[in-house]
């Protein structure tokens, strides 16, 4: 079985040590943390080359744990990172994006690969 | 030889992952195990009376049914069963709510795990599961109380300001403070600060009480 590296980054010690208890010791799973998400950097990341970046705390939307996401997106384009926060609800928020060859036909595959929405639905339906 | 069998702890809260993971804290634990899991109030009650653990944990805000509620019925129903609230909350509305619903402590969520454990056993020998800053916000409120006491003679609506009648007016129809500021024109700040006056000169509690108190005194 293929291990995947995970990067706990954390402001929720109650949170985060459970995670940990759930995670470490799980086939497939290499944990490396938790790391305090404070102070943390894009940098410092490289040296784990991570498949992915689990960021957890009380409050999903803490400025600190927003602006360190947009940060390791782009610094890391194609890693998946999952936001778990207790005032989320009952769910895990998982970010990622990916890069394209600058041209159209490129471009529009993607577009076409996406689902449709309500707007786009309705733009649809009206065409004669 | 019964203090030698482990705690039977109920987890009541809505957010898997983390009472998964608490569960997994506390069953590490060689005096503790939880016997069942619940995502909300209800199902609280239900596995309570069911299961009947030695102590619940549990969260306030769930959908399906508030923590505080489940707390009351289940002291009803298990009047043996010890309550700790674990929460996010970190105000004095709850905290005081809880305790009259019978809860034997109040924890806020970012407590560490080490002192989580140490208060759950802690409660199980009848101290209060509270960290020093719970226990802050209780002395400021037994503090208000006994300043309080001297001037209960009159009726205490009467020493509301006018301000503070239309904000109680407007908290009897249930209105939140958000809303109330807007409806009075005033700040946020200004109408926790008209609550808070509020509380202190009706000798109550929390706004609910307050809301009763005024409907009772026929200010609607």
């Amino acid at each position: 079985m293929r291990t995947h590296c995970i990067v706990l980054l954390s402001t929720h010690s109650l949170l985060s040590e459970g995670l940990v208890r759930l995670l470490r010791g799980t086939e497939g799973v290499k944990l490396i943390g938790p790391l305090p998400l404070e102070g943390f950097r894009s940098a410092d990341l490289a040296q784990h080359a991570p498949d992915l970046v689990l960021v957890a705390g009380q409050d999903a939307d803490d400025a600190a744990a927003k602006a360190l996401l947009v940060e390791l997106l782009q610094a890391f384009p194609d890693l998946p990172i999952a936001q778990i926060g207790l005032s989320a609800g009952n769910s895990v928020r998982v970010y990622t994006s990916r890069t394209l060859p600058a041209n159209m036909g490129d471009l529009l595959s993607m577009i076409r690969s996406l689902p449709v929405r309500g707007a786009g639905k309705e733009e649809a339906s009206s065409e004669p | 030889m019964k203090d030698e069998q482990p705690i039977r702890i109920l987890l009541a809260d809505d957010h898997v992952l983390f009472r998964e993971g608490l569960a997994s804290i506390v069953n590490a634990q060689p005096d503790m195990t939880v016997v069942g899991e619940a995502d909300d109030g209800l199902e609280a009650l239900v596995k309570a009376k069911q299961l009947r653990p030695d102590l619940v944990l549990i969260d306030i805000s769930m959908p399906g049914g508030n923590g505080l509620e489940a707390t009351q019925q289940i002291k009803e129903a298990l009047p043996d069963t010890v309550i700790v609230v674990l929460t996010v909350h970190n105000d004095e509305e709850r905290l005081f709510e809880a305790i009259r619903s019978g809860a034997q402590g109040y924890l806020l969520k970012d407590v560490r795990s080490e002192t989580l454990l140490d208060l759950v056993r802690g409660a199980m020998r009848g101290e209060a599961a509270i960290t020093p800053v719970i226990a802050g916000h209780m002395l400021d409120e037994f503090r208000r109380l006994s300043r309080a006491a001297p001037q209960q003679a009159g009726d205490p609506v009467e020493t509301l300001t006018f301000r503070e009648q239309e904000v109680l007016t407007q908290v009897a129809t249930g209105a939140a403070d958000k809303e109330i500021a807007e409806a009075l024109g005033v700040s946020l700040y200004t109408v926790k600060s008209h609550m808070r006056s509020i509380l202190s000169k009706l000798h109550v509690n929390t706004r609910y009480e307050a809301a009763r108190y005024a409907r009772r005194k026929g200010l609607l």
